[in-house]
């Protein structure tokens, strides 16, 4: 096992807890906005939001990697601002994992929002609740099996991610270091048995997020 | 709309009655059209006007119920309660309905029956000034739908609400209506107002319902339109299947 093997498994854990984390928050306004409307906005938005499941990693991080790199105008107004380097970073990553991941988070819940009785809701507002106390008392607790899946395929998608780390990351031990990325370099080094190491701890942790999931939504969904 | 009315709704399946219900409560927004209730303007399309469901108070009785599965039966009461409320009635609401022994029950736990009057239980426990029920007895067996019927016409009679109930075929509840409305076709059909009015009109007795309360079906025609409407025995004194009977001088 190398020197910093753990290391570059809790980085990569940490990546992904993090983006999970933010994207969470971040998905749930989005979803909410994608239930309740019907406009011209909200078919751009779902287009948009669609991109990075369908794009190749590698063009996400590219273009990132053009906005972030110190001439570009995201990295001039994180460099001005907060003197934050985006390019082979680690909060640079955090922002590639979030476009990276955005439709795993807001699919699910979308569609877990969607699926609830148009008449739960009409009940709500007819108790006088507001759309946010009907939000968070009525529809998400509605729809945990949906969030349970969100957050699971988001973690492990972003545990799983390589292309924008490859275009924006780099390969610093400790600070972008990723297990895909350590993989990558193992068999380039013709290490197959660290590369093996590194796939044998992702198959592993993915397989029991997933099967962690799988049993609390049949234990909801049984009931 | 008035205060105190008692309005029973009539007609077959999709003729519009749960559209007709959703549009008083808001939850729909006509074309055209207005809304008052009592002096209180709901809706004027063409002032543009539109007063939120959230200020309507209104009280509703779901077809499918609407319970929320994700809070027992006491807290989907609780729920539609909102911060204040009075324990006692809540107390009186619980025994009423029977649903003392699954409070802590979840919704999906509980029989048809016993949904449909945790639905009831929560429409009511705001005290609504408006209570709209669509098809609020459908699941109850003929012991249960009277006592559900007799505590809802008790607080009908003690708050004043304002009650609209759909009946896919004609009920008991029609007894204590004041008005009639029947829909066919995705409209309003037929309206019969309160009898009190003073005007006239024929009835023939179809049959004798539910003993014991001394309910007669009685079909009445009106402006060309039949409604099927029950009738307390005990003012028409004593009267076979088939006689015909006047309306108009009897206050209902």
């Amino acid at each position: 096992m190398e020197e910093n093997f753990l290391e570059t498994i809790f980085l990569t854990l940490k990546l992904a807890s993090v983006t999970t984390l933010i994207l969470f928050f971040l998905s749930v306004p989005i979803a909410f906005y994608l239930s309740r409307s019907h406009g011209f906005f909200k078919f751009f938005l779902e287009i948009f939001i669609t991109l990075p499941l369908v794009l190749p990693p590698t063009v996400i991080g590219f273009y990132l990697l053009i906005l972030f790199s110190p001439e570009g105008s995201i990295g001039i107004f994180f460099k001005e601002l907060f003197d934050m380097k985006l390019i082979f970073s680690f909060p640079g990553l955090v922002f590639g994992s979030i476009i990276y991941s955005l439709p795993f988070m807001v699919q699910p819940i979308y569609a877990g929002l969607e699926k609830i009785p148009a008449q739960l809701i009409e009940a709500s507002f007819l108790m006088g609740k507001s759309k946010w106390q009907t939000l968070f008392k009525i529809q998400l607790p509605n729809c945990m099996p949906a969030i349970y899946t969100a957050l699971a395929l988001t973690f492990t998608h972003t545990m799983g991610e390589f292309g924008i780390v490859l275009m924006i990351g780099g390969n610093i031990p400790g600070e972008t270091r990723l297990a895909s990325m350590a993989i990558y370099d193992s068999v380039e080094s013709l290490n197959y048995q660290q590369a093996n190491q590194y796939s044998l701890i992702l198959i592993s942790i993915t397989f029991g997020l997933l099967g962690l999931v799988h049993f609390w939504r049949k234990k909801i969904l049984n009931r | 709309m008035n205060l105190g009315d008692f309005v029973s709704i009539s007609g077959v399946s999709g003729s519009g009655k749960t559209t007709f219900l959703k549009i008083l409560s808001g939850l729909i927004q006509p074309m055209n059209g207005n809304i008052r209730f009592g002096d209180q303007p709901w809706l004027d399309t063409q002032k543009r006007f539109l007063l939120s469901p959230k200020y309507r108070k209104i009280g509703m009785v779901f077809q499918d119920y609407a319970l929320f599965p994700n809070m027992n039966v006491l807290d989907n009461i609780k729920f539609a309660a909102g911060q204040s409320f009075n324990e006692n009635f809540l107390r009186d609401i619980i025994d009423a309905l029977g649903l003392e022994n699954f409070l802590t029950r979840f919704t999906y736990q509980l029989s048809g029956g016993q949904q449909q009057r945790v639905a009831i239980a929560r429409a009511i426990i705001s005290k609504p000034q408006v209570l709209l029920m669509d098809e609020p007895f459908s699941a109850l067996d003929e012991t249960l739908k009277k006592s559900v019927l007799s505590f809802i016409y008790d607080l009908h009679q003690k708050y004043f609400f304002t009650t609209l109930v759909v009946n896919h075929q004609i009920s008991e509840i029609n007894a204590f209506s004041n008005q009639f409305l029947k829909f066919e076709g995705e409209k309003l059909v037929a309206y019969l107002p309160k009898m009190e009015y003073g005007f006239m009109v024929e009835g023939i007795i179809l049959a004798k319902k539910m003993v014991d309360l001394e309910i007669y079906q009685v079909s009445v025609s009106y402006q060309g339109h039949t409604f099927e409407i029950p009738f307390p025995a005990k003012e028409a004194g004593k009267l076979q299947v088939g006689d015909t009977l006047k309306f108009g001088s009897i206050s209902r």
